[in-house]
């Protein structure tokens, strides 16, 4: 491949003497060489905009034009090289950095044909998931969508609510921020179940990276940040109809409606309607492997661009998740405390939510702008696990004011702003006594994040925020991302920063009130606290460097990446201390993770698309009985993908995971029967799909989920006795569901 | 520490296997131009290249030119060349026929305005 970016360095040196048609810009047109070196273009044409006056390059690629009065528009022709368009503003000494659109264009194309890479120039690790991507596994929501990507690890929250949870670098999906539209997505209360509220069809795109953010997202972020955009109403396509069945009896209907009526505005409505309605005990232990309940979602979205500078995006969504499971004859009239017959549960899920984005862009000085963001949203909770009671209401609002600039060049930007966070949490929880919780989280900071960048050569990105809290005063974070890449096809990354959240105890923990462990909390009515607790606090060191290559014509990528994460402060939720209840407590001593990745993708034949991937993990916690192994991850996970798409647009894709043991809590102290292994076994996890795609219109595909069904054999402790002393649905590591297949439709009109 | 060895032997091993791929077979290298405008006009072109004996071809948006590379013994850039215009591009040499290149999309129609693709 021949280079792919080209830069523009514009030195400008005002001659001061001299009326105005004397002064002369000076610059040199250069690109960078696949070493990373620099060579000057000659030949180069450079003339102002409106200006037939026209220079060109010498063999250094310097030139020299006399400054137009009427345009400050400089434009660059050089052959082989878009045409390029740079504004240039007065000041002794500018430089210009430019990247050709030739780049970006590339960049398109490869996520054409790649349907999942890493970002090479951004100063984070991002993994890019698009479409195709998604289209891979079948996913009927958020929580699915991640089967084909390694560093995102899934799982189960407990054996009957068929609840699926996110991990990455080992650690809980709520140290994971989760935006949607580089918002505020899924936290709170609704961390656990949240990631069913996005139904994967919606979704235009995923970006996962691991390790810290930019702290203009906020403060949140710990051992990563998953972004969800969704589909765009400006796109081809107006009507978009999904439909899905399993054999599970899950059914699925999704609708994506987009109007552009007038080039300045666009918007699109999305509907979603899903059912489970099949009782199904695959592994005849009694209760249902996935609950019966049903979904309805609705999501409204527009976009005024008045191409002018100003942007503004707006959308509203209402969800209503309704899910009842447990025993199989469990039906929703005999929810009743009192007389212990029948076990069962009830998740019922109530959010509305808003947000809008307004920008602004200076037309005369492209790298200015100012953006606002506001979101509002109202989660509601009435759930039940047998007699385990537990209704939550939150209610948030965000506001974030971001403006951007640079210093003196675009080699440096700036981007500075404020922001609000409020959390109105209001929770109710039965189990075996009466708690209520309530609290009024309000967060306000100013951050500011500055970015150096040396042509693609280097960028430095060091930012800070500090936060007042309402109760707990003062929070500073720094955060520092570099990035190095020697070489164009070879790029070296390191990040380091501190990060802080609320823990929500309760909504976090729901799988562990599906067991009769009694809940223990160190001081849960302290004031000015979340249950207790002061928020957990954590560094992140991460170091990474992705490599592409071509062998053998064909193109591939081989990555590596090492991350650190220490907890200063955390909520410890130990079930390990006495098989019969749950504690929680403050840390006190070491917390840790520590991951190691190595991925490689390569196209040994055209068309055929091969991901393998390892992943490594020891994350510990000082408990208050020993140091040992945070309870139900897996150290060890291989993973291969392989994709294959034939020229008649056949696409058959094969996913396997293989999980290593994971350590179940302790259960020893039960009587004999009703003890557990302390780690659990092994397993794979085989997915296949088929899919045919007609005129770039209709999709059709037919997949089978866990082809070597595998179930985790007793993964109900005593579910004869769902009232007992030993009862526990909440240490699940592997699938509850067996073999299962689906098929279903996309239609793009 | 066992696992970070093997790793490392992994990270050596694709390192170096490029060095090691350098020039070989009987493969022959050349350069002509396709007349196309967008990203869309690259998958399409890139595509029809998508041919037995065919062992790399990639087109530049800006440049309008494809480098070809290929295995003389199984197809000739002739053929190469009539399955690009087929797909609805011209070449120097080969024309599209006017009944395929009518149906592309309006931002791919290069014969009547040339690089109106500019995103």
């Amino acid at each position: 491949m021949k280079v792919l970016l080209v830069f523009l360095l514009g030195l400008i040196s005002m001659v001061k003497l001299g009326a105005q048609n004397t002064i002369v810009l000076n610059g040199v047109v250069v690109e960078t060489t696949q070493k990373g070196g620099i060579e000057p273009i000659a030949g180069a044409i450079v003339h102002w905009i409106g200006n037939k006056q026209a220079v060109s390059t010498d063999s250094n690629g310097v030139f020299h034009i006399p400054i137009d009065a009427k345009s400050n528009q400089l434009v660059v022709q050089a052959l082989g090289f878009k045409n390029d368009t740079i504004t240039v503003n007065g000041g002794n000494y500018l430089k210009v950095l430019m990247i050709s659109k030739r780049n970006f264009a590339d960049a398109v194309i490869s996520y054409e044909r790649k349907s999942s890479e890493v970002s090479f120039i951004d100063p984070w690790k991002t993994t890019i998931m698009n479409e195709k991507e998604l289209f891979k596994a079948a996913c009927c929501n958020l929580s699915e969508s991640f089967e084909t990507n390694p560093s995102v690890d899934v799982a189960y929250s407990d054996a009957i609510t068929g609840s699926k949870q996110i991990q990455m670098l080992g650690l809980a999906g709520q140290y994971t921020q989760m935006s949607v539209e580089q918002m505020p997505g899924i936290r709170g209360i609704a961390t656990n179940f949240g990631l069913n509220y996005i139904p994967g069809t919606w979704v235009n795109s995923i970006q996962v990276s691991k390790g810290m953010g930019s702290v203009v997202n906020g403060f949140e972020s710990i051992s990563g940040q998953i972004n969800v955009e969704l589909h765009k109403p400006v796109v081809k396509e107006k009507v978009y109809l999904n439909g899905y069945v399993s054999q599970g009896g899950r059914y699925e209907t999704n609708l994506v409606l987009a109007f552009q009526p007038t080039k300045m505005f666009s918007h699109a409505l999305f509907l979603h309607g899903s059912t489970y309605s099949l009782r199904m005990d695959q592994n005849k232990d009694g209760y249902l492997d996935n609950p019966l309940g049903e979904q309805a979602n609705v999501l409204y979205r527009m976009f005024i661009d008045n191409k002018t500078g100003l942007i503004f995006h707006a959308s509203v969504q209402y969800v209503k998740d309704k899910k009842i499971g447990g025993q199989v004859n469990f039906q929703e009239h005999m929810q009743d405390t009192a007389t212990n017959t029948v076990y069962g549960t009830q998740i019922d899920a109530e959010r509305l939510s808003g947000f809008m984005k307004l920008g602004y862009v200076f037309p005369r000085f492209k790298y200015r702008s100012i953006g606002f963001q506001a979101n509002a949203s109202n989660q509601k909770y009435d759930n039940y696990f047998g007699n385990n009671l537990y209704k939550g209401e939150q209610t948030s609002y965000y506001a974030n004011l971001i403006y951007q600039d640079i210093i003196g060049s675009t080699n440096h930007r700036i981007r500075a702003g404020f922001s609000n966070q409020t959390d109105i949490v209001n929770e109710k929880l039965f189990n075996k006594q009466a708690y209520v919780f309530n609290r009024n989280e309000q967060v306000s900071g100013a951050f500011t994040e500055y970015t150096y960048s040396y042509l693609a050569i280097f960028t430095l990105v060091a930012g800070a925020r500090l936060d007042y809290h309402n109760y707990f005063d003062w929070k500073f974070i720094p955060r520092l991302h570099l990035r190095y890449a020697p070489l164009a096809t070879t790029v070296f990354r390191a990040v380091a920063g501190k990060g802080w959240r609320t823990s929500n105890v309760i909504s976090e923990n729901m799988g562990t009130l599906i067991s009769t462990r009694t809940w223990n909390f160190t001081n849960a009515f302290l004031p000015k606290t979340a249950y207790g607790f002061s928020p957990e606090e954590a560094w992140n060191f991460g170091i990474n460097v992705n490599h592409e290559f071509k062998l053998n014509y064909q193109k591939g990528s081989f990555g590596i990446d090492y991350y650190y994460t220490v907890f200063d402060k955390q909520v410890v939720v130990d079930r390990d201390a006495n098989a019969q209840q749950v504690q929680f407590y403050q840390l006190n001593g070491a917390s840790y993770s520590r991951s190691l990745q190595v991925q490689l993708d390569y196209q040994p034949i055209r068309r055929f698309d091969v991901r393998f991937a390892y992943r490594w993990l020891d994350v510990k916690t000082q408990y208050n009985q020993a140091l040992l192994a945070v309870p139900l991850i897996a150290q060890n996970r291989w993973f291969v993908n392989l994709s294959y798409t034939t020229k008649s647009k056949w696409n058959f894709d094969l996913t396997a995971n293989w999980v290593g043991q994971k350590r179940i809590p302790f259960t020893q102290s039960n009587p004999e029967p009703l003890r557990l292994n302390n780690q659990s076994d092994p397993f794979t996890l085989v997915n296949a799909q088929v899919s045919k795609s007609f005129k770039k219109r209709i999709d059709l595909y037919v997949g089978c989920e866990n082809i070597f069904n595998f179930q985790q054999p007793n993964a109900i402790l005593d579910g004869a006795n769902p009232f007992g002393n030993y009862f526990d649905a909440s240490m699940t590591w592997g699938p509850v569901f067996g073999r299962m297949f689906y098929g279903g439709f996309r239609w793009k009109v | 520490m066992k696992i970070f060895q093997k790793i490392l032997i992994l990270a050596l091993c694709i390192l170096f296997t490029q060095s090691a791929q350098a020039q070989k077979n009987k493969t022959e290298k050349v350069t002509f131009k396709v007349f196309g405008n967008c990203p869309q006009c690259q998958s399409r072109i890139t595509d029809a290249c998508d041919l037995k004996g065919v062992k790399s071809a990639e087109w530049d948006v800006d440049t309008k030119m494809m480098t070809l590379i290929y295995n003389p013994n199984k197809i000739t850039v002739d053929k190469v060349q009539d399955a690009i215009a087929a797909s609805g591009h011209d070449t120097e040499t080969k024309k599209a026929p006017d009944e395929v290149y009518s149906k592309l999309p309006d931002c791919c129609l290069y014969r009547e305005k040339p690089n109106t693709h500019h995103d």
